[in-house]
């Protein structure tokens, strides 16, 4: 590579961290490798008419419109509420109950940060009222933001899918197979949260809801028709009867008829700019991902992955060290860019690479994920921070301490799904 | 005379995203009920979606770029320096416009191509038609990046609501 060519290349990546949009980055970055080895320009038209050839994409804006459909009703009041009623009796009986409703939200929303305004602001109030502390109450909030990003149907889990089908390299998988892999590794770190969470407030005075089956009734009364649509899309997509895409599309009308016809908390006049906001984040996600199979093509033809692989098999020779670094590196480029950006950049480069030292693509995405979901709040730029800080109106340094004991007990749990496989394969043919 | 015309531009963008999500979900269950009835399906359904996708990313990505909620990184967001952080996205947006500019003048050549082509993508629709979004949103992008480079935007953050 001469001085010229790497000034250049060096000089997109500063322009990437000095706030040019990311997609813009990654074309100029194809744009130049097109150029250096002296492929016609006009070749950009056919790599990013790749996307129109990609399957399965379709599920991307339908599950996302689901998500800020649910995020505009007022859903997530039902389903704390549900929640409460069921577990709200057992000893940290509330914080369980934010942890296992901000994951299912999350799942639904592609943690974009609406389940810390929509969710958290419920439960905040709520923690500090029946006796955790302000710090506990915000780190918990602030730090299960981003839990549920493992279960389907996450919008990052999905994408995930779909570029490593793409690459089509290695042991081949479903994203069926991709979400069953996420049940067991998302359960474990609800179970994680909540003993550190029974832990830490052990010497805590903390009141108890008592059982009520008239409350658990009425709850459930209210929520009646949002209940099925969790059940709807595991099965859906589960049992194989639909195919993502399709179960994308009955979900999506489902939320859109209950939410505007039934409850009648989203005005049809609303419709469309829910619609075009939803779809402005899909294009934002889209076209990051079509200049990033450019680049990928140009990157495969200069042998990039190949040089990587050699160079990093030159000072890491097993599986458990490269899992270490993988970790290290996956916690730091996740608290820096955001999933999405992360997902369609990086796993063309690093899904080789883990192939080569024996890791299967569908327990890479498990871990890939696991991390991302950490970055969302790792100091000093993780987003969720951010969100946090602007809407419980506390300085951003006291989120970062408040969430620091959360973060210790989601990077142990990432250690066990990193170093224990079966978590994420028991269930997948090998 | 412009603000008119931007005005039709950006309710047409608008227009364009809702009428191709409804239109979406409504081939999408028409193919779940016709398979349903055994009644065998769109046969192009797929194709019509894949490329109804393809238009949604773009037009949204133009929209993104409208509201400056174009996914980046920004670590100059925190930094305080009024000027110097003014000087710096000038130069990014002006940069980011030319390779937008550039990047849709090659793409437009690669669909005059497909035009003299004249391939036919599905029943008959041609394929350029269908490519035709990508050097016509690169080309707007790349015109409002022009104009945004003048102006500091407000607020840097990501579209995640």
């Amino acid at each position: 590579m001469t001085p010229l060519i790497f000034s250049a290349f060096f000089l997109i990546f500063a322009f990437a961290l000095a706030g040019a949009p990311l997609f813009v980055a990654i074309l100029a970055a194809a744009m130049l490798g097109f150029y250096i080895t002296e492929i016609p320009l006009e070749i950009l038209g056919v790599e990013l008419y790749r996307i129109a050839e990609t399957p399965m994409l379709v599920a991307l804006p339908l599950f996302t419109l689901t998500g800020y459909l649910l995020a505009e009703s007022k859903s997530s009041e039902r389903l704390v509420a549900v929640s409460q009623a069921l577990i709200g009796w057992m000893p940290g009986g509330l914080s369980i109950i934010a942890f296992v409703t901000c994951a299912f939200f999350t799942a639904f929303t592609g943690a974009s940060g609406v389940t810390i305004v929509a969710i958290g602001a419920l439960l905040y109030p709520a923690l500090k009222q029946v006796g955790y502390t302000e710090k506990f109450s915000l780190g918990l909030v602030t730090s299960s933001g981003s839990l549920g990003l493992l279960l389907a149907p996450s919008l990052p889990l999905i994408l995930y899918g779909i570029i490593a089908q793409q690459m089509n390299i290695g042991p081949q998988f479903t994203i069926q197979e991709l979400f069953i892999a996420g049940c067991i590794p998302a359960l474990l770190m609800i179970t994680m949260l909540s003993a550190y969470s029974l832990f830490a407030n052990r010497h805590q005075p903390i009141e108890r809801q008592r059982f009520s089956t008239q409350a658990l009734k009425e709850a459930l009364l209210a929520a009646k028709w949002e209940i099925p649509l969790p059940f709807f899309v595991i099965f859906g997509i589960y049992s194989g009867v639909l195919a993502i895409s399709e179960t994308a599309v009955v979900a999506t009308l489902y939320v859109a008829i209950i939410e505007i016809f039934i409850y009648r908390e989203i005005k049809l006049s609303q419709v469309p700019s829910v619609i075009a906001q939803a779809m402005t984040m899909v294009g934002g996600i889209i076209i990051i991902l079509a200049a990033s199979l450019a680049l990928t093509n140009v990157m495969v033809d200069a042998q990039i992955p190949t040089q990587f692989f050699n160079w990093t098999q030159s000072f890491i020779s097993d599986k458990l060290t490269f899992l270490i670094l993988l970790n290290i590196f996956l916690l730091i480029l996740g608290a820096i860019l955001d999933i999405f950006s992360a997902i369609v950049i990086m796993v063309p480069l690093i899904l080789p690479l883990a192939i080569a030292y024996g890791i299967h693509p569908v327990h890479l995405g498990i871990i890939f994920l696991a991390n991302m979901q950490i970055g969302y709040f790792t100091p000093p730029v993780g987003m969720n921070l951010f969100i946090a800080s602007y809407r419980f109106k506390k300085p951003i340094t006291t989120l970062y301490s408040a969430t620091i004991p959360f973060m210790l007990v989601l990077m142990l749990s990432v250690l066990l799904i990193t170093y224990i496989p079966e978590l994420s394969l028991f269930f997948i043919a090998k | 005379m412009l603000k008119p015309l931007q005005k039709l531009l950006h309710s047409l963008e608008d227009s364009m995203l809702i009428i191709l999500t409804l239109g979406i979900l409504g081939v999408g269950m028409t193919q779940i009920i016709m398979r349903n009835l055994q009644l065998g399906g769109i046969n192009f359904a797929d194709e019509l979606l894949r490329n109804a996708v393809l238009w949604l990313a773009f037009l949204g990505a133009m929209r993104a770029s409208r509201l400056n909620q174009s996914i980046a990184i920004n670590l100059l967001a925190h930094y305080h320096n009024l000027s110097v952080k003014r000087a710096i996205h000038l130069i990014v947006y002006l940069s980011c416009a030319a390779v937008c500019g550039i990047a849709a003048y090659y793409c437009y050549h690669y669909v005059l191509i497909e035009y003299e082509g004249g391939d036919i993508a599905f029943l008959f629709v041609p394929l350029w038609v269908l490519q035709a979004v990508i050097p016509l949103s690169l080309g707007v992008i790349a015109l409002r990046f022009i104009i945004q480079s003048i102006h500091l935007p407000a607020h840097h953050d990501a579209p995640h609501i």
